[in-house]
């Protein structure tokens, strides 16, 4: 198994020599963006146990778990940090998260940018198709850092098809502060009380239709009301 | 070509599987003490009769060329007989085709073969798949060319008025030639590096250097491993040296 590239499979068949697949089925991007600040203590382990889910209802599908690539970069505790690089959701288990300190969402921002630019990078050497990333930040958007030119790079790379940008606020978010820093074409969405579980079902479901579509056509989501709260 | 084996197999894929139609891979082979001929085809998907314009393209070529090659000859008629193949199977398609009151889009395959004799490999490829050889000391090489196309799902078919832009016929030389593999695209993207043409030896090491039986071979390409990343038939057909 080819660490760094995820490109082959070691898989043996029934008996007699063992045999090694290429993978080179298309991928499906996914990065999540997570607030792990002091003000999210109350719903750390809500958190994780919607990482496991995720990752045991991806691994669980036969198309998904050869196509999803899943990354997860938590922000709180005054750092920035990578807990889960890049790899194909068969072989995914969910970080540890401890959260405190404040928010550094700009930072984050911009490593999650330039860990979806990456990935692509090595795909595109490789001849492998993808489909387009997804960069989604749950957060409540209190207590940040400076977030001018992440928000600008943001707003950017979305309208140039670079990267889908979804934002889940929660808690005592300042909605309109992430409204601001999400693209236009896809205001955030609030998170209707602690109602993690069903976001992440809603996650699950969501990336496993973009999973087996083919690249370029368009997915129809499953609805957001049963973890949204529905403005009129 | 007396101490040489051939082994073949074809498998539905599991997207045939869910939409209840046939495999629509085909393959075919020759083999006397002069000359070894593979072929190998695979349907196109959109096309009706698909499968059957693979079993016709394989087996028309593999009898045309047993014919044309009764005993060895010189790499110059090699090509134009490897020409003249292809001729031969289109009209085979087409007088099939016609005899049923059909269109002969409605047989759209893609077609390889390989033809061996004594220091000399000719190929054929018309469409997607590859053609994979092992030297005497364990070199493997892709012979075929990577499709140059716009939309993944674009391919030249055998049956199409316009297959002349895509065929490619070439001669080459091959002493010390050990292993010559066909493999259509289902398997192709499991084995093929598509960014470099090259052959996975962690694919084709285990496949070429031991004997293997066609019942293995179903059981390699319907194992979960093959099937979780490819959906399409699959077809791998193999001829090996045996020991001096």
């Amino acid at each position: 198994m080819h660490a760094d590239d995820n490109t082959t499979i070691r898989d043996a068949t029934t008996d007699g020599p063992q045999f090694e697949f290429l993978n080179q089925e298309q991928r499906t991007i996914l990065l999540l963006l997570l607030d792990v600040s002091g003000s999210v203590l109350h719903a750390l382990m809500m958190l994780i146990a919607g990482l496991r889910a995720l990752g045991e209802y991806l691994a669980a599908d036969q198309i998904a778990r050869n196509r999803v690539d899943l990354a997860i970069v938590a922000f709180g505790n005054n750092e920035v940090r990578v807990v889960q690089e890049f790899t194909t959701v068969a072989e995914f288990q969910a970080p540890t998260l401890t959260a405190g300190g404040n928010t550094p969402l700009g930072r984050a921002i911009n490593v999650g940018l330039d860990k979806i630019h990456e990935r692509k990078t090595m795909y595109k050497q490789h001849g492998i198709d993808y489909t387009r990333p997804w960069l989604f930040l749950i957060t409540d958007a209190r207590g940040t850092d400076d977030v001018t030119t992440a928000t600008e790079r943001l707003h950017r790379e979305a309208a140039d098809k670079r990267v889908a940008v979804y934002a889940v606020g929660f808690g005592e978010v300042d909605m309109a502060a992430l409204a601001r820093i999400t693209p236009p074409d896809r205001p955030p969405l609030l998170l209707d009380g602690l109602k993690f579980n069903e976001l992440f079902q809603w996650l699950s479901t969501s990336i496993r239709r973009v999973s087996a579509s083919k690249t370029g056509a368009q997915v129809s989501l499953p609805p957001t009301d049963t973890w949204a709260v529905t403005t009129a | 070509m007396t101490n040489w084996t051939t082994t073949g197999a074809s498998v539905k894929g599991t997207s045939h599987e869910q939409q209840g139609t046939e495999c629509q891979d085909a393959h075919a082979y020759h083999h006397d003490d002069q000359t070894l001929i593979l072929a190998i085809a695979d349907g196109a998907g959109s096309a009706t009769h698909g499968g059957t314009g693979a079993l016709l393209a394989t087996t028309a070529a593999t009898s045309y060329l047993a014919g044309a090659l009764g005993r060895r000859r010189a790499p110059r008629v090699l090509k134009r007989v490897l020409q003249q193949t292809v001729e031969h199977t289109r009209r085979a398609i087409e007088q099939t085709a016609i005899a049923r009151g059909h269109d002969v889009k409605h047989y759209a395959t893609t077609f390889l073969a390989a033809v061996l004799q004594r220091d000399y490999i000719g190929i054929i490829q018309m469409g997607d798949g590859a053609i994979i050889i092992q030297d005497g000391d364990g070199t493997l090489r892709v012979l075929t060319t990577q499709q140059e196309r716009e939309y993944v799902n674009e391919v030249t078919f055998l049956t199409c008025s316009t297959y002349h832009d895509e065929l490619r016929i070439s001669v080459l030389r091959a002493r010390r030639l050990r292993a010559v593999c066909l493999v259509t695209d289902g398997v192709e993207t499991l084995s093929v590096r598509r960014a470099t043409n090259t052959p996975h030896p962690g694919f084709f090491n285990p496949l070429l250097n031991n004997p293997v039986s066609p019942e293995q071979l179903v059981a390699l390409l319907t194992s979960p491993g093959a099937c979780d990343r490819s959906d399409d038939d699959k077809t791998i057909l193999l001829a090996t040296k045996g020991p001096q």
